[in-house]
């Protein structure tokens, strides 16, 4: 399962942006929406101003980086009804990325001054303006490093968020799946809240998850296949 | 546990990536792999308790590879294998402690896609960090760019353990 917000009140929120205090950092999720609508999706806000690094629909099915008013626009549309992976790099103040399904990259300079700024993590809401946007949201994480086109890659084929660079990721939070449907982070302990019941949604197929090895008992074929490694130690990675 | 039988086998996915020049995940053809570069030294690293059954034969690690395009029949990649021995308080896990590397060769197919399986055999003692039956352990696998001729990047799809 995934979340489901519905575009008019349903959102999840910490009041605090998982440690991260400067740029250098990604900020990456699964996103569908029924239909582009002009929101936020996921990322660090502020309650007062735009200083801020979100991901954002914009409405005529373009992903956005979005930081402190000046945003990179991934250099395809995505389409309607269909699970997307979406990719956001702060690189420095006056440099940001975006990744649409880990390629279509959009860059943008300019400078900015995000920092110190955003004292919020958002899904699908941003407190400034008061604005909400309407899908679904699944594997949202954070790192604090600048991840590579490669990386980028790796997260838009379905690869699992703590084998992409695990040294550097934040938080994450599965939001379903093969973990509880709750918004609890399963990596760095920034849960989340949720506001309004969010829905639970069908989590994005094909995914990769993390893997155990086989263990081989005496004269026998190693198993076809295994139990993800951060299910056999509970539902905590 | 007679000689020639798997122990234990790591996947792309059982990957503990090293914070510098590690492996990058990919995915081929719903394949997952770890992506080894043409000309940087890049590492994969496996974590494992050795089984119960491992009767101290040595063992013989086995790669199985592909490459993203090269189909030079005479390129080669060459991977440094190497054993750390965690045990019981054997080893500082803030600090890495791999026993030296041996050297696992694999040559590139003639066909793009088709994979290579290479081997290298290690004897129990020194050469696997004195990792014994039940102990926990590292396996990290070092593609050494230098020592290699493939072009693109080196695909590795899975590591078997066997007891020799």
């Amino acid at each position: 399962m995934a979340y489901g917000f519905n575009g008019s009140n349903q959102y999840l929120q910490r009041t605090d942006t998982c440690g991260i205090s400067g740029t250098g950092f990604s900020i990456g999720c699964w996103f569908k929406t029924p239909s582009s609508n002009a929101d936020f999706i996921f990322g660090l806000c502020d309650s007062a101003s735009y200083s801020q690094f979100l991901l954002y629909d914009n409405g005529n099915r373009y992903l956005y980086a979005y930081e402190a008013g000046t945003a990179a626009v991934a250099s395809a549309q995505f389409s309607n009804g269909t699970w997307h992976h979406a990719l956001g790099v702060s690189i420095h103040n006056t440099s940001r990325a975006v990744y649409l399904d880990g390629a279509n990259k959009g860059t943008s300079g300019g400078a900015t001054s995000v920092w110190p700024g955003p004292t919020l993590t958002e899904v699908a809401h941003r407190t400034k303006n008061n604005n909400y946007w309407a899908g679904q949201v699944a594997w949202a994480s954070i790192w604090n490093a600048v991840l590579t086109d490669a990386d980028a890659a790796a997260l838009g084929k379905g690869i699992h968020p703590t084998l992409v660079k695990p040294q550097n990721l934040v938080a994450f939070w599965p939001l379903g799946g093969l973990d509880p449907q709750d918004p609890k982070d399963r990596w760095g302990g920034y849960d989340l809240t949720a506001y309004n019941s969010p829905t639970e949604e069908e989590h994005p197929a094909g995914l990769l998850y993390p893997q155990g090895p086989q263990i081989v008992a005496p004269g026998t074929a190693p198993p076809a296949s295994s139990v993800p490694w951060h299910l056999m130690i509970g539902s905590a990675v | 546990m007679a000689s020639g039988n798997t122990l234990i086998v790591f996947t792309p996915r059982c990957n503990e990536p090293p914070s510098s020049n590690a492996a990058t995940p990919d995915v081929r053809n719903g394949h997952p792999v770890l992506d080894f570069d043409d000309t940087t030294d890049e590492a994969a690293v496996f974590s494992g308790v050795m089984p119960r059954h491992y009767a101290g034969g040595g063992v013989t690690v086995y790669a199985t590879g592909s490459w993203t395009s090269d189909t030079t029949n005479t390129h080669t990649s060459q991977l440094e294998v190497s054993f750390e021995r965690i045990g019981d308080a054997q080893q500082d896990v803030d600090a890495d402690g791999f026993a030296a590397a041996k050297d696992l060769t694999l040559t590139v197919p003639a066909t793009s896609g088709l994979t290579d399986v290479g081997s290298v055999a290690f004897a129990d003692g020194a050469e696997m960090d004195q990792v014994a039956a039940g102990e926990l352990f590292r396996l990290k696998l070092a593609l050494d760019a230098s020592d290699s001729t493939h072009t693109g990047d080196f695909e590795l799809h899975a590591v078997e353990i066997k007891e020799t």
